[in-house]
């Protein structure tokens, strides 16, 4: 070898007598660049290596691992990166890892998920437990229950009718306003109108015994530009304060809002008293007052504990057990993060006067609807009223003004000087009962709540009570009470409904209402010292016999209270208000009493033990699906006017919704509207009725013009009469066509004419809300169209009330074939780009393989790429095309809305929003509107029947299904104002 | 004709009915009424509607009478009381004489509220009184006489 070597490569051995010799000079630039030239190739061939296989590959084999090729956090950290690099490379991109189910699943690490989860669409309290029951869908802002997973349509119905059915509304907002009450008033009036009904400032209201409803306007719009229907309640005065006028005057009134209209009711009422908000600078100091205020409670509870444990417990125990409840306390906390809960954190504004404040009470208080008679048991029997004690309200007597005046304090001012003020004043008043109940008048009110919540164990529905009665009460911790299983709450059968009771009722005194909730700081500590499930499951542990709660707590609570710690009892109390919703008043149109039960309105966190406590009592959950079918059944009036935003709004989102699933389902099973006649088959399209119904009468249309486009700047120039006044007259001339009241005959022209004088102009644009009751068979859908019928029609069903109806003729489908011709088109057209793909790519390939065989000559592999097969998830090369197409397509399927009025042989006068089977009047009905010109048209035109001594009439309309040839006939009645 | 009316008129033509409290708009209030007091409802008491079908509510007590049931009591309230009446008599003739029945009356006091209209206009309620009859209907002779 060696020998090799000193063969090839020359030898200086001149002085051992070879015969090289070494060279006398060199040159310096030649040897330096061959050694630079020899550092280069080695940076090279360090940096870019020449290697093939895979990094980890590098590695000796005991030192690989299987899952290196997925996970490189298990490859020796200088070798990630390029391993990492080569997985790119390969197309293969490295996954990021999902933590364990395992991990995942901890209490902790689910609770912060789930609070991710709920930053775009917020949960409601009870979201966990209706979301194992429930489909929930994601609807104005909220992740909010629609249907029980049950087939429970006609349960829920009989639930209403006869048994309890509870829904969570904590979505609907709560806006407080606080303010001089002149001042309140004046600027609202401007939004309500009286010819609607009671407003704000009904005194029947204004003391805070009932609530009320109204319909809120844009600023000095009226009749146009609805917002929708709110409820409302002022908090009660305080009759002790009398004297002292300044306080009597500023009262505080609390909106509730449908979600929907919400964002819009917002903005108006900031333009209306000119509200900024109050900057968060000194709120982010108040929060951490708060927080160290909520600490310390922390701490005092804990100790608390720790007393009560120290007989039992060795001291290593304990101190364990004091850092689980630390640990636990702020689980609780964590739960209600997504909430406004803390008072401070709930976005205030102040007027630009600076004596009008608004609180956004969204996502603080929760609100629960019971319907049906057994409401009243469920609630009876779940809510406890806590107890006050005694002793302690005596001794506290002295200081009681002051206790009162602090809370007062808290509830109207929201200046952050004083907040902090109260918040010092909060560390020595931990226990709100005591320092609102220690005031006699609190204390006289308590009392009366007690005796009158006893008396009411008679009444067997919430019907027999005065309506939207508000009832405060201070009830124990449901969770203490609960029964092992689910039981069925009945009526008492030996609480009799006397006289007594029947005149307690109805000399309501205005103790009933006065309720420490109006407290933003009694909320707060409500919610804050709420037992957490963990000392829950604690006490029940402790409990000898398994199921009862209630003894084993007492006997704790008394251990407590001996230990001086009152401070505890106020773990187990919350202050509710109850509102009673009357349901139906008027046995004329549905059941006396159907659908009225009790609103429940609680501080935040409470909202899950109350909702287990109704449910374990026989409630059944009902959702979004079954506020709608209750609001039809009972006719009332509908939800989403067609004439506001959000009404507007949710008709687009269905028919976006509808419009999607029509056009998935294969041709053969989609109704061709243009055959039917229906013109929109998917939405109401109330503008252009309204625009067909005025162009009749040119001189209509220049009135229309002036007087409702110039003021207004929305778009919507038609709206719903709301005039309680002219829909009692409308009610009663439509009643006065039965044939039952044909004897007053004449008085009928005379309120005809009555009615022309009462409706001078505008009638076009007017929408009047009917009700429609189909007289045989059918079933009204959701965009029925209604009809005038012909006076043959008329004739026709007089004679023979079994008559179906008539039946519209096929309309001619004038896009037929040019629909075919586009389809066909449009084929050829892909079958000829796809044959020029093809041939493309043959092209190509022929070339790679002459290309190929000419290399196959020079032996080298390398393959030349011919065009790459397309991915799976890359869009088809025609996407634009068809996308284009099926537009066409849509639109030639379904035109765009010309005109709806004189679209089929009989006249459209209105259309069916919700239409249904109705359970209670057991035949198909539905809700709509019809224009009042037409309504008109229809009176005058049974009038003119009856003066002609047609015998037998009622106000017969036509309604045709937008899927559907067959009119059926249907008697209209006008939608009762509320 | 009857069945013309039944069918065709549908807000039950109770409009005499509805009218004369409607057409006060120069009122200060609306009558709403709240439901009347009943007593305990058992499983023999059946409580009369003139909004329930008359052959549904008479096939009804029957299946009670022949399920064992040795007395039903019917009641009927204010215009529903013909209605009762007639059910408990039709009763009595269907079973040829082992049914008897035992009549009672009674007054129920029926509260209403007053509704203003008016924003200045304040609740209230007035107390009115309404006629019952509580009818006993029960089984002179063994069931298994009849058949």
């Amino acid at each position: 070898m060696e020998n090799n070597m000193a063969e090839n490569k020359p030898q200086f051995d001149m002085l051992l007598g070879g015969t090289q010799n070494l060279p006398l000079e060199f040159s310096v630039g030649r040897f330096a660049s061959a050694r630079a030239q020899e550092i280069a190739a080695l940076t090279q061939a360090i940096e870019n290596p020449q290697r093939t296989g895979l990094v980890f590959q590098k590695l000796p084999k005991h030192m690989r691992r299987r899952v290196m090729s997925r996970t490189s956090k298990r490859l020796p950290r200088r070798l990630r990166e390029a391993h990492i690099h080569q997985l790119r490379k390969s197309g293969l991109p490295p996954e990021p890892k999902r933590p364990s189910r395992k991990y995942r699943r901890r209490p902790q690490n689910l609770l912060l998920e789930y609070n991710r989860r709920q930053k775009k669409y917020v949960w409601l309290e009870t979201h966990l437990w209706h979301a194992k029951r429930f489909h929930m869908t994601e609807k104005w802002g909220y992740k909010l229950a629609d249907f029980p997973n049950d087939k429970s349509f006609r349960a829920c119905y009989r639930a209403t009718a006869n048994h309890c059915l509870l829904q969570d509304i904590s979505y609907y907002s709560c806006i407080e306003l606080n303010g001089p009450i002149d001042q309140l008033l004046g600027h609202l009036q401007k939004l309500t109108s009286k010819e609607c009904g009671l407003t704000f400032e009904a005194k029947a209201f204004l003391d805070g015994t009932r609530e009320g409803s109204v319909m809120l306007f844009h600023q000095n719009t009226y009749p146009c530009g609805a917002i929708g229907r709110v409820s409302f309640l002022w908090k009660p005065t305080e009759k002790l304060k009398s004297d002292d006028t300044q306080m009597s005057e500023t009262r505080i009134v609390w909106i509730w809002v449908h979600p929907a209209m919400y964002q819009e009711l917002l903005d108006e009422l900031i333009m209306l008293f000119h509200f900024t908000v109050i900057s968060n600078a000194n709120d982010t100091e108040l929060n951490k007052l708060s927080c160290s205020h909520g600490t310390t409670d922390e701490n005092s509870s804990t100790s608390d504990m720790r007393k009560s444990e120290e007989i039992i417990s060795s001291p290593a125990k304990k101190k364990r057990k004091f850092n689980e409840t630390k640990e636990k306390k702020d689980v609780e906390k964590t739960k209600l993060a997504t909430r406004n809960v803390p008072f401070i954190r709930t976005p205030k504004y102040r007027s630009s006067s600076g004596s009008i404040e608004m609180v956004l009470l969204k996502d603080t208080l929760n609100r629960f609807r019971l319907t049906g008679p057994l409401s009243q048991a469920v609630l009876l029997e779940s809510l406890h009223t806590a107890n006050i004690p005694e002793n302690i309200s005596q001794k506290n007597k002295t200081n009681s003004k002051e206790g009162e005046k602090s809370l007062d304090i808290s509830a109207v001012c929201l200046q952050p000087h004083n907040v902090s003020a109260d918040n010092f004043k909060m560390g020595k008043s931990e226990d709100w009962r005591m320092d609102f109940f220690g005031v006699s008048h609190h204390k006289e009110s308590w009392h009366y709540q007690e005796t009158l919540w006893q008396t009411l164990k008679g009444a067997v529905s919430p019907a027999q009570l005065p309506p939207h009665l508000v009832l405060a009460l201070t009830i124990q911790d449901p969770r203490l009470q609960l029964p092992s299983k689910r039981t069925k709450a009945v009526p008492d059968e030996k609480a009799i409904w006397g006289l007594e009771s029947e005149e307690q009722i109805t000399s309501l005194s205005s103790l009933a209402c006065v309720s420490p909730i109006w407290s933003p700081h009694v909320r707060d500590l409500a919610t804050s010292s709420m037992m957490s499930l963990a000392e829950m499951a604690d006490i029940r542990s402790r409990n000898l016999v398994p199921g009862f709660v209630l003894e084993e707590f007492e006997a704790s609570v008394g251990e407590d209270s001996s230990n001086i710690s009152c401070h505890n009892s106020s773990h187990s109390c919350v202050p509710i208000l109850l509102i009673q919703r009357p349901g139906s008043q008027d046995p004329v149109q549905k059941r006396l009493g159907f659908t009225s039960g009790w609103d429940v309105v609680m501080p935040a966190g409470w909202a899950l033990p109350l909702w287990l406590a109704l449910v374990f009592r026989g409630a059944r959950a009902g959702g979004l699906r079954e506020s709608g079918s209750l609001g039809f059944e009972a006719g009332r009036e509908l939800p989403f006017a067609p004439d506001t935003v959000s009404g507007n709004s949710e008709a687009e989102a269905q028919r976006m919704q509808l419009t999607e699933r029509y056009f998935r389902l294969p041709p053969d099973k989609r109704p061709n509207y243009a055959k039917l006649g229906i013109t929109s088959p998917f939405i109401c399209s109330w503008d252009i009725l309204v625009n067909d119904w005025s162009q009749m009468t040119p001189e209509n249309v220049a009135v229309i013009r002036n007087t409702e486009y110039q003021p207004s700047s929305f778009n919507i120039q038609f709206f719903v009469l709301r005039d309680r006044k002219k829909l009692e007259y409308l009610k009663a001339v439509i009643s006065s066509l039965n044939t039952k009241n044909i004897t007053n005959t004449s008085q009928n022209v005379r309120n005809f004419h009555e009615l022309t004088n009462l409706f001078p102009s505008s009638t076009s644009c007017c929408l009047v809300p009917v009700t429609i009751y189909l007289c045989g068979k059918g079933r009204p859908a959701d965009c029925a169209m209604i009809c005038l019928p012909t006076e043959m029609d008329v004739d026709r069903i007089s004679k023979n009330l079994h008559n179906p109806g008539p039946t519209e003729e096929p309309h001619i489908d004038e896009h037929q074939a040019e629909r075919k011709e586009v389809r066909a088109e449009h084929k050829k057209l892909l079958k000829r780009l796809r044959r020029k793909r093809v041939r493309e790519r043959r092209k190509l390939e022929d070339l790679a393989a002459a290309m190929h065989g000419e290399s196959e000559v020079e032996s080298d592999h390398k393959h030349i790429p011919v065009v790459a097969k397309r991915k799976t998830n890359e869009p088809p090369p025609t996407k634009d095309l068809t996308e284009k197409h099926e537009e066409k397509l849509h639109s030639l399927w379904m035109p765009r809305t010309q005109m709806v009025k004189d679209s089929c042989s009989r006249t459209v006068i209105g259309f069916i929003t919700k239409g249904d089977f109705c359970f209670t009047e057991s035949r198909g009905a539905g809700q709509g509107y019809v224009i009042l010109s037409a309504l008109l048209q229809l009176v005058a035109m049974y009038q003119r029947r009856l003066r002609d001594g047609n015998k037998l009439s009622t106000p017969w309309v036509l309604v045709r299904n937008p899927t559907n040839l067959q009119y059926r006939f249907g008697v209209i009645n006008i939608q009762s104002a509320m | 004709m009857a069945n013309s009316e039944s069918r065709g008129g549908h807000p039950k033509g109770d409009n005499q009915l509805k009218k004369p409290q409607r057409y006060k708009s120069d009122s200060e209030h609306v009558i709403r009424k709240r439901l009347p007091p009943r007593l305990p409802r058992r499983n023999n008491d059946i409580y009369i509607t003139n909004k329930s079908n008359y052959q549904s509510q008479l096939v009804r007590c029957e299946k009670l009478l022949n399920d064992g049931e040795s007395d039903i009591v019917i009641h009927g309230l204010g215009a529903a009381i013909p209605q009762a009446v007639n059910l408990a008599l039709q009763l009595k003739t269907k079973h040829l004489g082992t049914v008897e029945v035992a009549v009672n009356t009674s007054t129920v006091d029926i509260v209403d509220d007053l509704e203003p209209i008016h924003d200045e206009g304040e609740y209230g309620t007035q107390t009115r009184q309404n006629s019952s009859v509580h009818i006993r209907v029960y089984r002179t002779a063994l069931r298994g006489a009849q058949r």
